[in-house]
């Protein structure tokens, strides 16, 4: 089903030779898609299904679960609904739409979405495949920091929903710098965490793709989101105050549905003001 | 291959969101009306994810129990069980990509539910 839907697709963007793909995309038409860019450098329809696909299901769900964590979390911080809705309003007022130059500086914006990624990174568990032999040392008490040896070709396991809320990697508990297991975005304003302690969308030569994409339409939904509404609240289905625990598959996402109720904010009032 | 494929110019259509968050908005309701995020994100992204990719979206948000968002949904469960089970050898979107095929000859979505169940 998927897959004959992608492939109609394809079909229609391979029908195309490369001399038209070329004139489309001078002619920077809004027909000019992904498909056909990716048809440039290969005409395989095999290769071009299976790049979308990883594409696909890469985006959708990473970027609907740190939407949705995000939310959930920024309704039980006024405070920090009150700041981050002062900041957009004060960058791009309540109608104007963002330009990409407006979501790059909104400082704010910036720390609740990496605060979000850190407490609840998209992609809990993760494995990388050793290219040569190599040793790994750790820290951890369990095995007294004895090294381990990764032999080439094994799968190693690691997950940054665990190492981010570690306490000992970052910095002491302080009135600045709360607990790690607590979502605090004001904890950046005069931090910046040490390279690999924190790593949403990984790092090296494998980095996420996505990571400016997935970024851009965070922030540019999170702008259009507060511009509109300016109160918040969590509703707790059945009465459910339980902190929500998360569902790990591949996507770390809320345990239970995460339920919102928005209010919209007073124009009126706020263009006199 | 992908990496260049993100160019700035791609990254940068706020036009493409601003389309869907149109629509988000005119979905989430006011007056104390409890909205399911869950649902509602996991619609605006697939909406957003098809157009960037095909140029057409699915649009899912306005028909949430499309053959498409539902195909995807029932790969996504098979997928997550496998990689429990110990199948972690290949990489998640290699999976997702066999089963995709694999079912890309079943097309109502009641005998892909049932294939997906016995797969699990």
């Amino acid at each position: 089903m998927i897959d004959a839907y992608i492939q109609s697709y394809i079909k229609r963007t391979l029908s195309l030779n490369p001399k038209d793909i070329e004139l489309l995309d001078k002619s920077s038409r809004e027909d000019y898609t992904f498909l056909h860019a990716l048809a440039k450098f290969t005409r395989s329809p095999k290769k071009i299904r299976d790049e979308v696909v990883n594409l696909l299901f890469a985006s959708r769900d990473t970027t609907a679960v740190t939407l949705m964590w995000l939310f959930y979390e920024l309704a039980a911080k006024p405070a920090s609904v009150r700041r981050l809705r002062n900041e957009i309003i004060s960058a791009v007022g309540i109608d104007r739409l963002p330009t990409p130059h407006d979501l790059k500086n909104m400082k704010f914006l910036h720390q609740v979405v990496n605060e979000t990624l850190r407490l609840h990174p998209a992609v809990p568990i993760n494995i990388r495949y050793a290219v040569r032999d190599t040793i790994v040392y750790t820290t951890s008490d369990k095995v007294k920091g004895r090294p381990i040896s990764v032999c080439k070709g094994d799968a190693v396991a690691f997950s940054a929903l665990a190492m981010q809320r570690r306490d000992d990697i970052y910095p002491p508990v302080s009135p600045s710098f709360p607990p790690a297991d607590v979502f605090a975005p004001e904890r950046w304003d005069s931090w910046t965490p040490r390279p690999w302690t924190y790593i949403p969308f990984n790092g090296g030569p494998r980095i996420c793709v996505g990571q400016q994409f997935a970024l851009m339409e965070i922030w540019y939904t999170v702008t259009r989101l507060l511009q509109k509404f300016e109160y918040i609240e969590r509703v707790n289905g059945g009465g459910n105050v339980e902190p929500m625990s998360v569902k790990a598959e591949i996507v770390g996402s809320p345990a239970r549905d995460v339920l919102i109720k928005f209010r919209e904010a007073d124009l009126s009032k706020e263009m006199k003001n | 291959m992908v990496r260049q494929l993100f160019t700035r110019q791609r990254i940068e259509d706020l036009d493409l969101f601003e389309k869907h968050t149109n629509t988000l908005i005119s979905h989430i309701g006011r007056h104390d009306h409890a909205n399911n995020l869950t649902q509602l994100f996991y619609c605006y992204t697939l909406d957003i994810a098809t157009e960037f990719l095909f140029g057409q979206t699915v649009g899912s948000m306005n028909e949430p129990q499309s053959e498409f968002a539902e195909a995807i949904a029932e790969v996504q469960r098979v997928q997550s069980k496998f990689a429990r089970a110990g199948y972690v050898d290949a990489r998640c979107s290699v999976l997702s990509i066999k089963l995709t095929h694999h079912f890309a000859t079943v097309h109502s979505s009641h005998s892909f539910r049932a294939e997906a169940s016995t797969m699990a």
